[in-house]
């Protein structure tokens, strides 16, 4: 009610200054419901859109003339999707071990990628990880429109590490915050080298001072003996050595500092999580830090996880785990990982089934089991939207349907909820990429 | 100690004659035991209680001070001991020995038998009795739907006449399972269709013959050996042993066998989960549940541990039984097999009576095995205390009233 | 006639054998001269079994007064019988565990100190966590802290097996549910040896390396000697002593035992002379033919790792004594040879064959009593000996002040087949609880028999997943 009060206002406000409105830059779309995002849906609902970005939401406005319309009046509006993790389409090898500077940028070729796919299940943008294992490289946030001329939103987003083997996780572990404890230290070391330097050069400039100032007629001989000196003073800044790049990231989060990446830990079975924390806490630094609490689990059928929903609700952790059923090993016991997640007020992220363009395609019909399950419906639809965009930084550009936010959109000929749901257009930034009357 | 000369003479007179006495009356023996479960109509279990066997049948059991022995009886006095039935193995593939398993000639062969390959006194035979095990059926193995006749015969020594004690003992049908590992593609829906067809040919041939032989027919129908051993089988004077497991094809057991045959069944394995349909079951009172060698099943829809036995009691279904398919449990362990089904939830009095008195029942032979009652086969043996009790051993074993196998001879388990 | 001599013939002589009569009068007995002339007086080697210590006088009154607000935490186990396995047993005796050791034993019923867990185990039993000589699946292999599946049910089923440590081939590592503290107790290795007589080639091998490496350690020896004298002496060099050779030097410094699975007395025999010749601590796993010599592993000083029910035919092509037998457990414990008791199966078998695996491994250890061995060594062979063995009983395998609480409570005698772990508890917390656990729980629920079948329903330690 709220929102459709303030839009009056506003709309009262534009009529007094209608020439703000005035030109083509402005598009209107007219849905049958606008799923805001924010707790809110207008039914019938429109939306304003001025230079990509929203600045209008509520029914009924006054649109000026000249406006582009989209008459949507049988469909459902909302915030496009957010993509949290994904491989897709990437050429080159997989990581492994320990390559926190691999990035995705060198390993796909714009032209080639299959955005369709991404536009078509509703995604506007989507974080890409190198494929891998161990430190697999850093996480890069792009836009999924097929010409985008700002393909880049963001970059070192996060830093993945995936775990696969118990073993082979401590191996890693140690040798990463290792090496990257010896960068620092070379770095130290480096430092008190070059400030032993500076102090020694200071002491034999003021020696030489001292001896000139004495032996003030021996001009020759001070002269000689300031160039001398002059030449022993070496750089004026401290230049640090180079560090590995690989393990760059890794000593931001050793040094706690502010642009440390947060880790995203990929296990495979729930005692994988027990034994995180094992490898975290034996590196001595991170020894008294908060245990790990960003995690990407398996998707349905894959081990006893009930066994850390607990443990991980505790944690407040974020969750990227694609919805579905597990079934408890050795059981025919069914139970809703996500649903159980949500519920216990962890901030759940939806992941496809199947890192594919069937397995985007899919995701929303699993999301509706999910709410059958136990999670309410604003969380489910938050895990595509809101949730990740937060998650990745991006919650004041996307996610949600508000004004001054990007006006990255979609339009769905149902409930997201739905089974079976289309997405019907994609929008970023205002623009349609992606239209399925056009296929 | 020092024996003088005239104390040996005089001890090696007196032996002598002990030895000449229990030589002329080896036919009656006389034992005094610690206790006796006996399994009988009433279902006595007498402590200080002596059993007096002649020529190979019992003749009294009751209270020590009640039974008089008979002059010249041989007589053992074991206090300490419990006289328990020997017991009967309903599925066992080694009375000729363990090699001797199996033969894949058709998905049905009605004309084969075990009595054929019968080794009585093979090693097999002699753990056996050591296990306290006195009499088994053997049949042959369920990698056909019906793969022949089966035996029953005693575990003791002697020959094939003396041992084997009915022929056949039972037909042997394999439902599902097994079968389906015959020859490729042969599935559950053909193999249902072939032992019915054959099942009815060889009620066709018995009603034939029945009808001939009380004068209705007037052209002798030609006499055929494969189907001449079913017609105690459709008497209904033998049964069939039928290996069936989970509760679907228990469900087709209980439905075509004992239901549109009329066949006395013995519903061996009935393992997984097959307990569910105890209902079904306790409807043919003739049925009888021979559970084993599988004792436990894993249940997914619970996360729980099934006794299979425990599960069968408590769906209602009383003759219930216990076997080893020796040999894959060994023969001697049928007892063991026992102590399973009560660690996981079965009662021990009932368990020891499902390898004793119920597996007679179910053959057809409790008129000569499985309880300590007058006039039955001598068979039992003594125990150092609750037979099924891994701790306790079989220090003696009586078949037909000869002692077979003494412990203290040669312990062998 | 003639068989009726031979009866008598027969009866005297065993009358003569076993009542043991002199034969010829004013002679010595017949038996006497036969183990006279067989054995030698048993001698022991080593740091083998020394008779078990005499029952530590229990304590009635309590040891101290324990503040309130004290970190520590106690368990107190109350109304059980404690089979402490080497200290006696106590009717109605309290257990008391301070931060998950055993802190006191108490023959009768105290109060625990104030603010302790208790458990009431009226009725109860209580033993020593039994100790599994080997297994698979059950913990992690190697450094288990770091490979082992918390959640894995096999852990679970050795815990209701009352198994709360086991040898996972290089660690003794302890059964822990949900946590990956505290699992290994300490490394273990037993050094390999192949001297088979299916391998003439490697035996004379091996023996050329024991005396190799033998010769080496004398001229050790010799050079400790000279070196008194002249501090310059060249040690012998020992660079070559790599693969084969360092084997045969831990074995031969004793700072490994050699695990052999051996099964005919013939192995046996050959095993034992080798150890004997070049003084050496042997494990023998199987010794199925033991029984046909106990002697050799006695005068050995070897360990015996079996399973009583281990069947192995006789070779009737023999013209000796061949095969298993129930009584080797017994005969071998009668020789004064440690035991230890495993199944022939040491995994958990859910599929169906039920008993011949570790969930049944005090069962196995029932079979060693059918066979003669008295219960208390039976007890022993599967808690203290295999501890003992694997170098960890001052941490495991009884009950005893100071050490590790990891025990058992169940609800009978441990040997009898209808005896369930009730709890299992390990570093003093509780680890399996079977009415919590849910998997055995519908089995004789507070040891009632006629128990009606349990409901099918959701997992008990879930809830209902359509609920909040």
């Amino acid at each position: 009610m709220r929102i459709i009060q303030w839009t009056w206002i506003l709309a009262l406000l534009a009529g007094v200054s209608s020439d703000l409105l005035a030109g083509d830059r402005v598009t209107v779309i007219r849905a049958g419901s606008v799923i805001t995002g924010t707790g809110e849906t207008i039914s019938p609902g429109e939306v304003v859109i001025e230079d990509g970005k929203i600045t209008l939401i509520g029914n009924q406005l006054e649109i000026p003339d000249n406006a582009k319309i989209i008459e949507a009046r049988n469909q459902t509006l909302m915030a496009g999707l957010v993509l949290s993790r994904t491989s897709q389409g990437l050429i080159g090898g997989r990581v492994s071990g320990v390559g926190c500077d691999q990035t995705v940028l060198s390993r796909w070729v714009d032209g080639e990628m299959d955005w369709e796919s991404f536009l078509e299940a509703g995604f506007v943008a989507a974080a890409f990880v190198p494929a891998g294992t161990g430190f697999h490289g850093q996480a890069v946030i792009v836009h999924t429109a097929p010409e985008a001329e700002n393909r880049i939103l963001k970059e070192s987003v996060y830093l993945p590490l995936t775990v696969t083997g118990s073993t082979s996780l401590y191996r890693t572990v140690s040798q990463a915050f290792d090496g990257a404890r010896k960068e620092i230290e070379k770095v130290k070391k480096a430092r008190e080298e070059w400030d032993k330097k500076q102090e020694e050069a200071k002491k034999a400039a003021e020696e030489a001072k001292k001896k000139e100032a004495e032996k003030g007629d021996k001009d020759k001989a001070a002269a000689e003996k300031g160039d001398k000196s002059k030449k022993d003073e070496g750089p004026k800044e401290f230049k640090a050595p180079p560090m590995n790049p690989a393990l760059v990231p890794l000593v931001d989060i050793l040094e706690e500092k502010a642009s440390a990446m947060p880790l995203v830990i990929s296990i495979s079975s729930p005692g994988s999580m027990l034994h995180v924390d094992a490898a975290m806490s034996s590196v001595k630094e991170l020894e008294d830090r908060d245990p790990p609490s960003i995690f990407v689990l398996p998707g349905a059928r894959n081990g006893a996880f009930h066994e850390v929903v607990d443990e991980l609700i505790e944690r407040k952790a974020t969750v990227m785990i694609p919805p579905g059923m597990s079934v408890l090993p050795d059981t025919y016991y069914r139970y809703h990982v996500p649903a159980a997640l949500s519920r216990g007020g962890c901030s759940v992220i939806s992941l496809p089934r199947a890192d594919s363009a069937s397995g985007m395609r899919d995701l929303p019909g699993y999301l509706a089991e999910q709410v059958r399950y136990g999670m309410s419906e604003k969380d489910a639809i938050a895990s595509l939207t809101s949730a990740p965009a937060k998650f990745l930084g991006l919650g004041d550009q996307m996610g949600t349907i508000e004004e001054g936010k990007a006006a990255h959109l979609i339009l769905l000929n149902g409930s997201l909820l739905d089974p079976g749901v289309k997405v019907m257009k994609t929008m970023i930034s205002g623009e349609v990429v992606w239209d399925r009357e056009d296929r | 100690m020092r024996i003088s000369a005239n104390q040996w003479i005089l001890s090696l007179a007196f032996l002598f004659l002990v030895c000449l006495s229990a030589d002329a009356t080896a036919e009656t023996l006389a034992f005094k035991v610690g206790k006796v479960v006996t399994f009988d109509t009433e279902e006595r279990v007498i402590n200080n209680a002596t059993v007096i066997v002649e020529n190979g049948k019992i003749t009294a059991v009751g209270k020590s001070k009640e039974i008089m022995i008979p002059a010249g009886a041989k007589v053992f006095e074991h206090k300490d001991l419990w006289l328990v039935p020997g017991f009967v193995e309903c599925h066992n593939h080694t009375g000729g020995g363990s090699p001797d398993l199996h033969d894949y000639v058709y998905l049905t062969n009605p004309g084969l038998r075990t009595l054929e390959s019968i080794v009585p006194d093979n090693p097999e035979m002699i753990r056996a009795r050591a296990g306290g095990v006195t009499t088994v059926l053997t049949i042959p193995g369920s990698g056909n739907n019906m793969s022949g006749f089966g035996t029953i015969m005693k575990t003791s020594e002697g020959t094939v006449a003396e041992s084997v004690i009915k022929a056949p003992g039972s037909l042997k049908i394999a439902q599902a399972g097994n079968p389906e590992r015959y020859f490729y593609g042969v599935g559950r829906s053909f193999m249902n269709f072939n032992t019915r067809q054959t099942l009815r040919k060889a009620r066709d041939y018995h009603l034939a013959r029945t009808e001939w032989e009380e004068g209705r027919l007037e052209v002798e129908p030609a006499f055929n050996l494969n189907w001449e051993e079913f017609r105690p089988l459709f008497r209904r004077e033998t049964v069939a042993s039928v290996h069936t497991q989970i509760y679907q094809v228990l469900m087709t057991t209980v439905k075509m066998v004992a239901g549109e045959f009329n066949i006395r069944t013995v519903l061996d394995h009935s393992t997984f989960d097959a307990w569910k349909v105890a209902p079904l079951v306790n409807a043919d009172e003739s049925i009888y549940t021979i559970n084993g060698p599988r004792q436990l099943h894993y249940d997914r829809t619970q996360r729980r541990l099934m006794g299979n036995a425990a599960r069968w009691w408590q769906g209602g279904v009383r003759k219930l039984g216990i076997n080893t398919d020796s040999p894959v449990v060994p023969q001697e362990e049928l007892a063991y097999q026992a102590s399973m089904a009560c660690y996981y939830g079965w009662k021990p009095y009932e368990a020891l009576k499902g390898i004793t008195k119920i597996p007679a029942e179910a053959l057809m032979m409790d008129h000569r095995l499985g309880s300590i009652t007058v006039g039955l086969d001598a068979d039992f043996c003594l125990w150092t205390g609750d037979p099924i009790d891994p701790r306790s051993s079989c220090e003696m074993t009586v078949i037909d009233g000869e002692v077979t196998y003494e412990a203290s001879e040669k312990r062998v388990f | 006639m003639l068989k009726k001599i031979r009866t008598i013939t027969a009866l005297l002589a065993f009358v003569i054998v076993f009542t043991d009569m002199p034969v010829i009068p004013g002679g010595y007995s017949l038996c006497e001269s036969i183990s006279e002339a067989q054995d030698p007086p048993r001698r022991r080697r080593g740091r083998r079994r020394q008779a078990p210590p005499p029952a530590p006088e229990p304590e009635p009154e309590k040891k101290e007064i324990v503040a309130a607000d004290s970190d520590d935490e106690y368990l107190v186990i109350r109304g059980a019988t404690l089979h402490t396995v080497t200290g006696g047993t106590h009717r109605n005796g309290t257990l008391i565990c301070k931060n998950g050791k055993i802190y006191q034993i108490v023959a009768g019923p105290v109060d625990g100190p104030e603010g302790a867990e208790v458990v009431d185990a009226t009725g109860h039993h209580v033993y020593p966590g039994l100790v599994a000589f080997r297994s698979s699946g059950l913990v992690g292999s190697g450094e288990a802290e770091k490979s082992q599946d918390p959640f894995d049910l096999d852990t679970t089923m050795g815990l209701a097996a009352g198994i709360t440590a086991t040898w996972n081939g290089s660690r003794v590592t302890k059964l822990v549910h949900g946590s990956l503290e505290d699992l290994t107790i300490r490394p273990k290795s037993f050094s390999s040896i192949n001297y088979s007589y299916r391998n003439p080639r490697g035996r004379s091998e091996l023996r050329r390396a024991m005396d190799r490496v033998q010769e080496h350690l004398r001229a050790l020896e010799r050079h400790a000697e000279e070196k008194k004298k002249d501090p310059e002496a060249k040690a012998p060099d020992d660079k070559w002593i790599k693969g084969i050779y360092a084997t045969v030097r831990s074995l031969l410094t004793g700072q490994s035992q050699a695990l052999v699975r051996a099964r005919s007395m013939a192995e046996i025999r050959e095993y034992s002379a080798l150890a004997r010749k070049y003084g050496f601590e042997i494990v023998f796993e199987g010794a199925e033919e033991g029984w046909i010599d106990p002697g050799v592993l006695s005068r050995t000083g070897a360990s015996a790792v079996i399973s009583p029910r281990a069947r192995v035919d006789a070779n009737e092509d023999l013209n000796r004594e061949s095969g298993s037998s129930i009584e080797n457990a017994r005969m071998l414990h009668d020789a004064g040879v440690p035991l230890v008791i495993i199944p022939q199966s040491t995994g958990i078998a859910l599929w169906g064959l039920a008993g011949r695996d570790l969930s049944h491994l005090p069962l196995e250890a029932a079979f060693a009593v059918r066979g003669g061995l008295p219960e208390q060594v039976a007890i022993e062979a599967i808690t203290i000996e295999p501890a003992r063995l694997l170098g960890v009983a001052d941490r495991v395998g009884s009950l005893e002040v100071g050490k590790d609480a990891d025990f058992i409570i169940t609800d009978g005698d441990l040997l009898s087949y209808m005896t369930l772990v009730r709890w299992a508890f390990v570093n003093g917390k509780i680890q399996y609880d079977k009415e919590e656990e849910g998997i055995l729980d519908h089995i004789r629920p507070d040891g009632d028999l006629d128990a009606p079948p349990p409901d099918d329903h959701w997992p008990r330690r879930l809830g209902d997943p359509l609920k909040g």
